[in-house]
Formats: C-alpha cells, structure tokens, sequence
C-alpha cells in the first residue's frame, strides 16, 4: 500500500474510525490488525521476514530479561557466575543479531557480495544471483527491534512479556515503509496507554499530513521525472544540466524522504501517538556532522546509542584510546579513537543505504570529512581567530550553510550516479568549464527532461513555500509554522485548508502523468 | 479557531471540494458515462472512450437502430448506411478503437439482450490475435459497466471524481469546435463511424502529393508482433457465434483490409493460423490480403482503410454488380477452403499494387470568339486545331457520367480518353464550340455561372460584359447529348473590378467571416446553382468547377454534401482517376488550352 494511493488514505480513516470507537484498553489491537492488513495487501510472503524479527527479537528480549533478574541474585562474589550470565546474556544478543541482521544481509547483500567476490577473486561476471526481494521496510524494522534487543541486553528497562503486544512495536504501519527509526521505551507506553479523541492532534496530524502530501507529490515527485530522465541518458549531459538534475535530485530526496515522514508522524498524531522527529531542516545546517544531525535524525541516534557506544565502550577500544592518549600528545591523542569510532559509524550509515561501492565511498566521503573537522578542529579555530571570524556572525553562518550544502550536493552525485565511476564523471564534468555548458539551461535543453515549464514553475514555487515556512521555523524554534496559523484569524485558517487541499488534488492526485512513484527510500 | 472548528471546517472543506468536482464532472461529463445530458456533446464523448459513451448514448438511442457492427477502429469503414442499402436495417457502427474481441463479445452480448439486435456484422482484426482482454487506460479504455459486468458503483466513481482537466478540455473544444472533425471530435454521433467527410473528399488522384501529405506510407514504421491471444479470440468470437445463433440473430462476420506492410509485422506462420483458426469457428468473408491492400491510397493511414474501400467490400457480400469490386478483394472462407485460401499470405512482400486506372487530361476552356487576342479566349480557329489535332490522334472525349460508371462500377473507358471543360458559360461555347465539337464527334462540360446566366452586362450595374448562353440555348446543347451543363457557381465568381476588394470572387471565407455563416452561403449558393441548372436542362447536376480553381476542406464536403461528387481545379496537369475511390474525381487538374497550339497541347496531353 503506498502513501499516495486512495486504498491508503481509505484505510487510513477506517483505522482511525475504529480505533477512537473501540475501548481504550483495546486500542492497541485495532493498530495490531491495522498493521497486518496494512503488510500483507502487498502479499503474504514478506510478512515472514518481519515474523522472523518479531519473535527472534522477542525470545532475545524475554531471555535477557530473565538473566537479567537472574543477574541480581547472583553473589557480588560469584565471578564465574557473573561471568556466565554475561556470557549467556553476549550469546543471546550475538544470536538475535546473527538472525536479524543475517536476513537483511541476505535480502539487501549477498548478490553485490557475491558478485564482488567473484569478480575480484575469480574474475568472472557469472556468479549464481539470488534475486530475493527486498520487502518493505526491512531495515527499518530490524533497526529498530536491534535497538530493543541491545537495550534489553543493558537492562535499560523490563523486556515486553506479550508477544502480540510486542508485535505492535515491529509493526506500527505508519512507520513501516520508511522509518523513522523508533525506541521501544518511546513507543511502548503510547501504544498500550488509552486514547480518547483529541481534536488538537487530529487536526495537527491533519495538517502534517497534508504538508507531507504536499512535499512529496507536488514537489518530489516532479523533481523525479528530472532526475530519472537525466539519469536515463547522461552520456551526452553537460556539467551545467547535470548539476542542475542534481540539485533536483536532493529536492527530490529530501521532499520525498521528509515529506513521507510528515505523513507518517502526522498519522500517528491522530492516533494520539508522538512519534520521534527525523528531520530537522537540514538545509541550515552549518557542518556536515550537524547535518547528519539534522537529516534522518533516528538513523543517526542509532548509530551513535548501539554502534558508537557499543565501540567507544568497549574494552580493546577503551585500551586503545588510553594508550592513544599517552603516545600522541595534545589534543590528537584525546580525540583519536572518537575519530574512528566516527569514521566507522558514517562507514556504517554509507552502507545502509545499499549494496554498492558507491554506497561504501559515501560512508567514506562522509566520515572522512566529518573526521577531518573533528581532527583539524583547532587548526581551523586558530585560522578563524586569525582572520578574525566570530562563530556567530551572520556572513559565517551564511557561508557555513552555503558550504556544508556544497558537500552534501557533491555527496549526492555518489549516491545516485549508477557507478562510482559515473559519479566521478559527473562531478569533473560539473568542475570543468569546458563541459560547463551553461547555455543549455535556459536553451531549451531542460524542457526536454520529461517535465513542462508549467511544472518546473510549480517545484521553484513550492521549494520557496518550504523554504519560507522552514526558514520561520528555524528563527522560531520549537515554534512550528502550524502554531504560527493557530494564532490567524479563522478566514486564513480557513483559506489554509482550502488552498492545500486544491493544491494537493490538482497538482497532485490529479496531475495528469501522476504515476505514484514508490517512495526512493523504501528499499533502503 | 479552536480545534474542533477547524476539524469541522476541514470535513466541510472536503466535502465541498468533492461536491463541486462531482457536479462539474457530471455536467461537463467529458467522457459521456452520465449520457452527457448538457452538452449533448457525443461525438467528443466518443472519441475520449467509445466503449462507455456510446452505451450511454445508445441507452437514450437505441430505438433508432436494429443492427449494429461491431470491432475495432478498422470496422469503422464498413458503413452503416452501405449496409442498410443492402439489408434494409437500420444500422449503428460499434466501433471502439483498440476493442479486442472480449470487448467485441461483451458488446454483442449487451446489443443482444438489451436492445435486441436483429443483425451483427463482426469485424476480427489481425490485432484481436495480439491483444485480448486489455485495458490499457482506465479512462479512455473502460467498458461500461452493465455491459462488462464491472462494479458500476466504482465506475462511476472514478468518473465522478475526475481530474477537472478533462472537462475544461471539453469546454475549450466546444469553443474551438468547427463544422469539420478535429482530433477531438473525430466521430459522427449518429452513426458511430468515424467523421471521415474531410478524408473522403480530398484529392487523391496525384500519389505522389497523396504520399508527401501522409509520409508514413512511405516510412512505414518498423515493428514485429506476436500473437499469442488467438486462442482466446477465437474462444469469444465462438461464444459470439453461439450467442447470434441462439438468439436468432443475423450474425455476418468479416476480416478487415490490412495494410501490406502491417501485415509484415507478423510472422507468416501466424497469421495463417489466425485466419485459418477463425474459419473453425465461423465462416467469413475475408478482405484481410489482396491487391487493395498494396495501395496507399486505399488507406486513411497504416492500419485503417477508406470508406470506399468498405463500400466495395459491401458489394462483394452483397454480390452488387453495379459496383467495381476488385477481383482478388474478398473471399468467403468455410472450413473446407480455409487452409487453400490461408495461401494468399505466402507471398505478400511480393505482392504489389494492382490498381486499376487512367491518366485523363482534361482540358480547359474559356470563351471562343473572333479575333481573340489570347488570354483566356480563344479564336474558332484554334479551336478547331485543337479538335481536328486530337481526333487525328485517336483521342477520345469522354461524360462526366462515363467517368463516374468507371470509379464507382469500373465500366471501362474508351481508350485515349480526354474530358473537354469550357468555364463561365460564355455565348462563345455555343456559338462556335458547339458545332465544332459536334463536327468531330466530341462531348463536353459547360461550367456555368448561375449569375450570368444568359447576360452580358454585370448584374444590374449595366457594365457591359463577354454575353453568356441562356436556359434556351443550355437546353438545346444538353438535349443534343453533346454538351453537359454544370456549375460554376451561382454568384461566388464576382468580378473584383465591378465589386471591389473582398467580394466574393472565388470560394474563400471572407475576410471576418464566421464559419458558420461561410457553410451557410457555400451550401446556399450552389444548391440554388444547382436547382437553376436543374431547371434549365432537367439533367443531373453532379461536377464543380471551383472558380478560380479555389478550394478547401469546407468547399470539398460542402460541396459533396450538395451532390457534386466530381470536380475541377485550375491545377495544371493531367488527372489520374482510380477505379473504386470516387474521390479521384475530387479537384482534377486540367490544362488550361486556350492559349496552346495544337501541337502544344498534344504535348502537355501527352506528358505523366
């Protein structure tokens, strides 16, 4: 079921329907079949996987929380003991993981590993190909059960004791197809708690979704049609219209990806649940490690609470980082683990996003940066004092944001050329005047990507609304844009459902070549 | 506004929003499912999806016919007043562009059952072993729902919920709608055919300019096709059989013309059995292959072939001898010729055109008088070179109506044929043209020009003009059978030095002049052109002559609408007139003799 399709929203208002009209205490059943029907209209076979995490992770919990409370009757004397139980507690988290993460590795990996393995080591292209079907939402769900997993192991709070219950944590639908990446102690109360209908939530999760509706079919899937059509057929392309496909491209991602994010913390507010937010206007970001703070926030939260930690805390590392501080003097020697640790996680983050050397050279492109920064942090502090440039100046804020959006934009060739060796044509391509090509922006070549002028109108227009209501956003933090309309006057507020939903169904659902292009970052 | 208005206010918003698009959808109703009760509009309806707007018209119409036929855009042509000239039914032409043949039997079904057809003509496509059961668009493809069982309220919701373009489309067209088809209105309502007035009148007589105006018969498009639904075509159009035979309904089935090179697309193997297949279900009258389907001018485009084509196609079924009908073109196929007749395909790269014509020069004459001084009059004398030049040389003048039995019945011409055209009506052609082509044994055309009839000053300005023949003088030459008088018009040849800039001195639109009242003077003015001549020969009046030799699409259908199915242009050259298209007696060049020497003129004569 796609977010864009009618049998969505239709299901969407009979699932709210039932679930305010249903006891409290009942609620968190109507979500349970609602998520049911919602992954299995697309067929029943990947249900197994989400099943496979669901009672893998399940066990995993329920074990840890036994030797967890068997860890409390342990003697403080009793060192085999305790050594046990760790070691149990290790196996039953090394389990659960082997299972998890060795499904995804099956469905996301294993063709590129194979085919990489072959081509290096037996340097042939014929390889068997596996060809499983990535179903919906995996990584996301096994994330986020992971999470819950580690967090049983560090007796973070009591393991979830009924299954189908739990089951409504692997499965909330709205999260499904593209995240964000919950917490089990964030979710579980809400789920379990009794809603009564609110109409505050309802009409903010209304108005988040029809701002999600509105970024990702007036504006995303436009920019698509560029994107697809120049990537359809770079080979002739000059720099200035690849560069041009690829800003369309990031508009397109962050409008698709943000924009089914609206939909889905906008779905949950009507159901009276807080999900967590995943972006935070990554366009004023003023670094690039602030950026991945501020763009899909949850992956990154994870990462740093289960992968970062995990590392960080570890003994060899912990050894490492007090030998590091003794060889290497200053300030080098404090933050050269952290650096690593950074690294590998950015490492990680690249290869979430798929099975491709460009994907790992993302994660590079990222870390390697970031780690930079970290290392140079007071080269760049004394340069700054020296040309006399204060953090907070507005031209330096100006010129941070204009260059972390730089990086990302280059960042963004790697991650949709087709190889890595494109990308790094593309990118020469863009930096050589001799290709440059200006001309062709405004001599009709762009016209000639799949898109009328009429609808190029309509993506500038629509990036300078989510602009303008960012830009608002960003000066009045926490304030949304929706409080700033509570405050209007009831014809504004009035003029602003009208105007969205004319909006939304001509631009959008209706637009003639609609084709509801699936959401870029479902197969990740 | 607190939260609960604004809730309530969103629930209102929507519902309006709903409730306006509804109404406007089913008052534009572009696609005819709510049986378009405003515009009225079908022709449009059906040309945005025939299968569901011509149920709904028909649901409001069907009183008005009994038989229908039924198949895919190429049935188009087997007309259904053609039929009804035959049989005596009252036939409507089902066509649905892309119907594949479960949308062919659901339709037969529904005619049966609901209006009770007496009589089905079936028309199986080559296309029907391609495709079957498909519904490529939603819209434009959807069959109604009572006749393919669909859900109707999901039908209907669909259209009620519309993108409003397609009905602002529809106001936009009825404001830029002319008398002519365009591309969205391209069906004629009453019949369900295509409007193919403007197609059937254009001149095709010159291939050349015929292959340069459709270029793709000379780049036809490359394509390989499979056929892997023959069997299930064969399985409908055996339950359409069954379902004729049971209700007592008369059932003709036949198979479209295919253009040559479409045929191509295919392998040969199957389309042998496509058509050897269809013979194990039913008989057939096949016109898939013969030597029509080699000639361009045969076909509208690629894949659909003309109304005169169809015509001839009627004759066959009918055994109409008083229409041409080429000998190779139709084949009653049983089950025992079926795989001697499949034979027909071996060879069709081979195969090429076999059409039967004539090159004829028709000359063109103005007035004849002493001492002319060139121009377009001419002297006696030359006159008479020319006649006694062609005589000599074995040349035959030929009737317009000698003409007509050739195209329509392809009754053969003498050989050499020439058509001799004097224009305006000038006292010359009687006094000197008459008895000199009678000298020789020669006929020709007297294009008359109502206004003059008889004059030699300009209307009523007293301003002296060339004098011009009489009513009498017509009747004399028309009942010696040497002379055909016909029209030049009745007053759209006005002189510009008499009337001044901007009358109506040829068959133009005014300047500013509004389509509608163009038609109307058009139409008015030659059938009072045609009622005087009528009145003054008691002949038939059938040929133009567009005055300066101007035409257009209007001029051509209007014109055939008043009856002149053969007309001349001022173009120069010969004509070449093709057995079985009428329309290659549309706009036939001519030779403008008055000024050549004999010699000359046997020259041009003899020139392609």
């Amino acid at each position: 079921m796609y977010f864009v399709s009618g049998i969505f929203i239709l299901f969407v208002l009979i699932t709210v329907l039932v679930y305010y009209l249903v006891p409290g205490k009942y609620q968190w059943v109507i979500l349970l079949a609602g998520n049911i029907v919602f992954y299995l209209w697309g067929g029943p076979w990947a249900g197994i996987y989400l099943l496979v995490t669901t009672v893998s992770t399940f066990t995993a919990g329920l074990l840890l929380d036994k030797l967890n409370i068997k860890k409390k009757d342990i003697p403080k004397d009793d060192i085999t003991g305790a050594k046990k139980n760790r070691r149990l507690k290790k196996s039953v988290v090394a389990a659960s993981l082997l299972i998890n993460f060795g499904m995804l590795f099956a469905v996301k990996y294993l063709d590129f590993t194979i085919g990489a393995f072959a081509n290096a080591f037996l340097h042939t292209d014929d390889y068997p190909v596996l060809g499983l079907v990535m179903p919906v939402g995996i990584s996301f769900y096994i994330f986020q059960s992971v999470g819950y997993v580690i967090d049983c192991y560090r007796n973070k709070y009591r393991a979830e004791r009924n299954p189908l219950k739990f089951a409504v944590f692997t499965s909330y639908f709205p999260q499904m197809v593209q995240g964000p990446i919950s917490r089990y102690d964030k979710l579980a109360p809400q789920f379990f708690e009794a809603h009564r209908f609110d109409a505050e939530n309802m009409r903010d999760g209304i108005q988040r979704v029809m701002w999600g509706y509105f970024k990702k079919m007036i504006i995303a899937d436009r920019a698509a049609v560029i994107v697809n059509s120049f990537f359809s057929d770079y080979e002739n392309a000059g720099g200035a219209v690849t560069a041009f496909a690829i800003i369309m491209y990031c508009i397109n991602l962050y409008c698709d990806f943000s924009g089914g994010i609206d939909i889905t913390i906008g779905i949950s507010k009507m159901l009276g649940i807080e999900l967590a937010e995943n972006f935070k206007r990554p366009i004023f970001a003023r670094s690039l490690s602030e950026y991945w703070r501020r763009w899909h926030i949850t992956l990154g939260t994870w990462m740093r609470d289960y992968v970062f930690y995990s590392i960080t805390l570890s003994k060899p590392f912990m050894k490492m980082s007090q030998s590091a501080r003794k060889k290497i003097k200053g300030r080098a020697g404090k933050i050269i683990t952290t650096s690593i640790a950074t690294f590998i996680v950015y490492l990680l983050i690249g290869i979430w996003h798929g099975a491709n050397f460009r994907y790992i050279f993302y994660g590079v492109w990222n870390g390697a940066i970031i780690t930079a920064s970290l290392l140079l942090e007071g080269v760049y502090d004394s340069v700054k004092k020296k040309l006399g440039i204060k953090d907070d100046s507005k031209p330096w804020a100006v010129f941070s944001v204009i260059r972390t959006a730089f990086i990302v934009f280059i960042g963004r060739y790697i991650t949709r050329a087709p190889r890595l060796t494109v990308a790094f044509m593309l990118i020469g391509r863009t930096f050589n005047p001799g290709s440059f090509r200006a001309a062709e922006l405004w001599d009709g070549t762009v016209l000639n990507m799949g898109l009328k002028a009429e609808d190029l109108i309509i993506i500038a227009v629509s990036v300078v609304i989510v602009l303008i209501i960012e830009w608002y956003e960003e000066k009045h933090d926490p304030e949304s844009f929706g409080m700033f309309l509570k405050k209007r006057n009831g014809f504004i507020q009035w003029i602003a459902i009208l105007i969205p939903l004319l909006v939304i169904l001509f631009f959008g659902i209706m637009r003639d070549s609609y084709i509801a292009s699936e959401f870029i970052y479902k197969q990740f | 506004m607190s939260a609960k208005k604004w809730l309530a206010a969103f629930v209102l918003t929507v519902i309006l929003i709903a409730v306006l698009l509804m109404a406007f959808n089913l008052i534009t109703d572009p696609f005819g499912v709510f049986g378009d009760r405003i515009f009225r509009w079908y022709s449009y309806d059906f040309t945005n999806n025939p299968r569901a707007a011509k149920i709904a018209y028909l649901d409001q119409n069907h009183e008005k016919y009994d038989s229908y036929i039924v198949g895919c855009s190429s049935t188009s042509s087997f007309g259904t007043d053609t039929f009804a000239s035959y049989t005596g039914g009252k036939y409507y032409n089902m066509i649905m562009y892309g119907a594949d043949m479960l949308d062919c039997e659901q339709t037969v079904s529904y005619l049966i059952d609901r209006y009770g057809a007496k009589r089905i003509v079936l028309n199986v496509y080559i296309d029907n072993g391609v495709y079957y059961d498909d519904e490529p668009n939603e819209y434009t493809h959807s069959m109604h729902p009572s006749v393919d069982g669909s859900n109707p309220f999901m039908y209907y919701l669909r259209f009620l919920f519309l993108n409003p373009e397609y009905g602002i489309a529809k106001i936009r067209a009825k404001i830029n709608d002319t008398w002519l088809p365009q591309t969205f209105d391209v069906f004629d309502e009453e019949t369900g055919e295509y409007d193919k007035r403007k197609r059937d009148v254009e001149p095709v007589s010159d291939t050349d300019r015929y292959l340069e105006a459709y270029p793709v018969f000379r780049n036809y498009p490359k394509a390989r096709y499979t056929m892997p639904k023959i069997r299930e075509c064969m399985e409908s159009v055996k339950r359409i059989t069954e379902k004729c035979r049971d209700s007592g309904v008369e059932l003709t089935v036949v198979t479209a013309p295919v253009y040559k090179d479409y045929l191509l697309y295919f392998d040969k193997n199957d389309v042998k059995d496509f058509y050897s297949s269809l013979a194990e279900v039913t008989d057939y009258w096949d016109f898939s292959f013969s030597s029509v389907s080699c000639e361009p001018r045969f076909f509208y485009d690629e894949t659909h072939f003309r109304n005169d084509v169809g015509k001839m196609a009627a004759a066959r079924i009918f055994s109409d001898s008083e229409r041409y009908v080429p000998q190779d073109f139709g084949f009653y196929v049983t089950k025992e010729n079926a795989s001697e007749h499949v034979r027909i395909f071996d060879d069709i790269e081979n195969s090429s055109s076999a059409t039967e014509s004539v090159k004829l020069p028709v000359l063109m004459y103005h007035n004849i008088i002493e001492g002319a001084d060139g121009g377009m009059n001419m002297t006696p004398e030359l006159f008479e070179a020319h006649m006694s030049r062609l005589h000599e040389e074995g040349y035959n003048s030929v009737t317009l109506e000698e003409l007509e039995n050739y195209v329509v019945k392809g009754t053969e011409l003498p050989e050499k044929p020439v058509l001799i055209t004097f224009d305006d009506g000038y006292i010359g052609n009687y006094t000197y043209g008459y008895p000199i082509l009678e000298k020789y044994g020669f006929n020709a055309v007297i294009y008359s020009i109502g206004a003059y009839v008889g004059a030699d000053t300009y209307k009523d300005t007293g301003e002296k003009i060339y004098d011009h023949i009489d009513e009498n003088e017509m009747l004399e030459m028309y009942s010696s059978g040497i002379m055909s008088i016909q029209s030049h018009t009745f007053d759209m040849h006005q002189a510009v030095r008499f009337e001044g800039e901007g009358c109506r001195s040829t068959m133009a639109m005014l300047d500013g002049e509004k389509e509608e009242d163009y038609i109307k003077a058009v139409h008015e003015d030659l059938s009072k052109s045609r009622e005087m001549l009528e009145k003054a020969t008691g002949g038939r009046i059938f040929s133009l002559s567009f005055p300066e030799g101007y035409y257009n699409d209007i001029v051509l259908v209007s014109s055939e609408d008043e009856g002149f199915t053969v007309s001349v242009s001022t173009e120069w050259g010969n004509a070449e007139i093709i057995k079985g298209l009428g329309q290659s007696l549309k706009a036939m060049k001519r030779i403008g003799a008055s000024e050549l020497s004999a010699d000359a003129l046997i020259e041009h004569i003899k020139n392609k």
